[in-house]
């Protein structure tokens, strides 16, 4: 072990870190419970403007449009479309937690209804030689949108799932969860962890911790590699007492639900276990970057706060290119925002399609490969004790 | 194993802090240090470790050439400990916890470091954390480290600051002993007395150079070494010619060379001496304080001088 057993009992021992891993395990613990008291919106409010809307085009589309064949299956269509938005508007108000009061038996055609009203969208789409095509058009959802909302309802015939109607139940929690914990969360754990994990070394017990015959490199992995597992030690754990503590107070809901991923093409399905295991992955392997980095600094530059406030604002990069457009969607720094890249919130935004799900890993390897080259060349200087960092010269 | 340091110059920036500096030790030696503060003893010790830049000349062990790359300055790191400052060790773990991780750091085997502590009588407080140590005990752990790293060669700066003159008769033992294992020990210390207890020669720093080399097995120069006030000095040269060579150290201290004279003359100088009742009188060569004084402190070597 050499070395390593020492940095890892230095670290333990830090009351500093202790504090950070406790806030953070009572903060991911009681997620579950911070989440219960953010207000939910149900597509109650949509299935109530659908209607109207289509209440409308019945007044605005002429009489005589409706008329021969062509016509009829659009007024049929429409009509089934409103009485279809009707019931789902019922159900939606009726909804009362995890139940419909009354209406037990009409849950189950929610799905049904569903998967119907994006199958007449479609058809309706079809429909280009209907008179008012573009006015009935006009207030449908995409094509691309109304697909994957097929996939959707698929998907959950395909799992024998229902829709989860309760926003609270521990496996949408838990995806919800992981979504907060890739994001600013996670710079800021890493920052906070590894902000001084050299600094502390180079100012309090300098003649002690020089000198040794183990490489900077090597000391600079073994301690990120540390700190990585104490936090995904942490995060783990808060995560299960926080799906613990759902369960417990909530329904369980399904890890098959599905959650729709962007893998460049279109956007796809899958279970909430993997999209969840997705998101730890790529988490994982951000995280690990972040802690090198905030590890290297702590030896660069030896000041906590300037290390905290330079790793937190890598989380910021992307939206440079937000205003001015990036260069390539191969730029690493695009995918630091893991969950809009997922969703393909990102791709949309920038009108990169190749902003995908497929790229996160490979641009994560880009930014391994260029923090390792350079802290080798940055360990090739000496931290001396009161002149920071210095060049080695000739000899 | 040897170690040499040929034409090391260090500098800050513009200031020159070592020039020229050319050392060659042989394994089985201790070599004092000496110098006042702020000469360069640390800046030399911290330039053997390329803890600072190197703006000159080329560190040699065994005749290999250690340069300032990554992988050399590693290896080095395997020849050579550098003394811990006591400031700097980690205030929440035990001394024992500390002699291990040098042992574990250099990879050598633990059964040693019960011998260790032992050997430095620090049985009775290794377990407990350090932020309840002294300063003593705290320079006894940093000495313990220091052979627990167990390297061939070992730079002890000020390796005997803060301890209690048992403490520095304990390690000066041990450095003995360390010496019969064949390292190549560096000690820079104040107490120029005890250096005189252990070392094999003593280096001394002035104006950024090795200025002098006090080789303490070659044969030297015997002296009478007397101290005398004013009026006795006065009386002592209407009686003797004092020869060249005479040293007044810190004015009341004088040093007579003997070597020109013969037998019965220096019976006739001491019997001079006797007879000015002077407070104290020693005889034999120059140790490592007198040479100290007349290096850096208020030192004469004429009679003109002298009487100024």
């Amino acid at each position: 072990m050499g070395l390593a057993k020492w940095h890892w009992l230095k670290l333990v021992r830090e009351w500093k870190t202790r504090i950070i891993l406790i806030a953070f395990l009572i903060f991911f613990s009681s997620f579950s419970l911070f989440y219960r008291q953010q207000s939910l919106d149900l597509p109650l409010d949509e299935a109530r403007s659908q209607y109207e809307v289509t209440q409308q085009l019945f007044h605005i589309i002429p009489e005589a449009h409706f008329e021969g064949e062509l016509g009829t299956e659009v007024y049929d269509l429409l009509a089934q479309q409103q009485r279809l938005y009707g019931m789902q508007r019922y159900i939606l108000s009726e909804k009362e937690g995890n139940t419909v009061e009354a209406m037990v038996s009409v849950v189950d055609n929610y799905l049904d209804n569903g998967r119907t009203i994006a199958e007449n969208q479609l058809r309706l789409w079809e429909m280009t030689d209907f008179e008012s095509y573009l006015v009935l058009t006009g207030t449908l959802p995409d094509r691309e949108e109304l697909q994957q909302e097929l996939a959707f309802y698929t998907y959950l015939d395909d799992h024998q799932l229902n829709i989860e109607w309760n926003p609270y139940s521990a496996s949408q929690v838990l995806y919800q969860q992981a979504e907060l914990i890739v994001g600013i969360v996670l710079f800021v754990f890493a920052a906070l962890l590894a902000a001084d994990r050299f600094t502390q070394d180079q100012k309090n017990n300098w003649s002690v911790t020089q000198g040794n015959p183990i490489s900077w490199k090597k000391q600079w992995h073994q301690r990120s590699a540390q700190l990585w597992g104490l936090m995904w030690i942490v995060t783990g754990t808060g995560m299960l007492v926080s799906y613990g503590v759902s369960v417990v107070r909530e329904s369980t809901g399904s890890l098959w639900y599905p959650i729709g991923v962007f893998f460049g093409e279109k956007i796809e399905y899958i279970a909430t276990w993997q999209y969840i295991g997705m998101l730890v992955f790529l988490g994982m392997i951000l995280s690990y970057i972040l802690l090198l980095f905030s590890t290297g600094l702590s030896w660069m530059i030896r000041n906590i706060y300037l290390t905290i406030g330079l790793t937190i604002s890598v989380y910021f990069i992307p939206y440079i290119w937000q205003l001015m457009g990036p260069f390539s969607s191969w730029q690493p720094s695009l995918y630091l925002h893991i969950v809009p890249v997922v969703k393909g919130a990102t791709a949309a935004e920038l009108g990169i399609s190749s902003i995908n799900t497929w790229k996160i890993v490979l641009s994560f390897g880009v930014c391994l490969l260029l923090l390792e080259g350079i802290f080798a060349l940055i360990f090739q200087l000496i931290p001396t004790k009161t002149m920071g960092l210095k060049r080695r010269e000739t000899s | 194993m040897s170690l040499e340091i040929k034409g090391l110059q260090v500098s800050y920036g513009e200031r020159s802090i070592l020039e020229q500096i050319n050392i060659q030790l042989e394994n089985g030696q201790i070599v004092g240090l000496v110098a006042p503060n702020g000469t360069g003893k640390t800046s030399l010790f911290n330039a053997v470790m390329r803890f600072i830049p190197i703006k000159e000349g080329h560190i040699l062990i065994d005749g290999k050439e250690y340069t300032s790359s990554d992988k050399d300055v590693l290896e080095l790191h395997k020849q050579v400990t550098f003394f811990p400052d006591q400031a700097d060790l980690h205030e929440n773990f035990s001394g024992k916890e500390h002699i291990q991780m040098y042992a574990d750091i250099w990879k050598k085997k633990n059964h040693s470091i019960e011998e260790i502590i032992d050997r430095l009588q620090m049985r009775g407080y290794v377990d407990r954390k350090v932020e309840t140590y002294s300063l003593g005990m705290r320079q006894r752990l940093c000495f313990a480290m220091m052979i627990a790293a167990d390297t061939p060669i070992m730079l002890m700066d000020e390796v005997m600051n803060g301890l209690d003159p048992e403490n520095v008769n304990l390690v000066s033992e041990t450095l003995k002993e360390l010496r019969e294992t064949g390292k190549i020990i560096f000690v820079s210390s104040h107490l120029l007395h005890n250096l005189d207890e252990y070392a094999d020669q003593v280096i001394f720093l002035k104006d950024r150079k090795v200025h002098f080399v006090y080789q303490r097995h070659v044969k030297a120069v015997d002296f009478y070494k007397v101290l005398l006030d004013g009026e006795q000095q006065k009386l002592l040269m209407d009686k003797w010619n004092l020869p060249p060579g005479t040293i007044w150290l810190n004015q009341d201290k004088l040093c007579i060379p003997l070597e020109n004279y013969s037998p019965q003359q220096q019976i006739e100088l001491f019997q001079v001496l006797r007879e000015l009742e002077t407070e104290s009188l020693e005889v034999g060569a120059l140790g490592t304080a007198e040479y100290y004084t007349h290096l850096y402190g208020d030192s004469k070597t004429t009679i003109e001088e002298a009487a100024e």
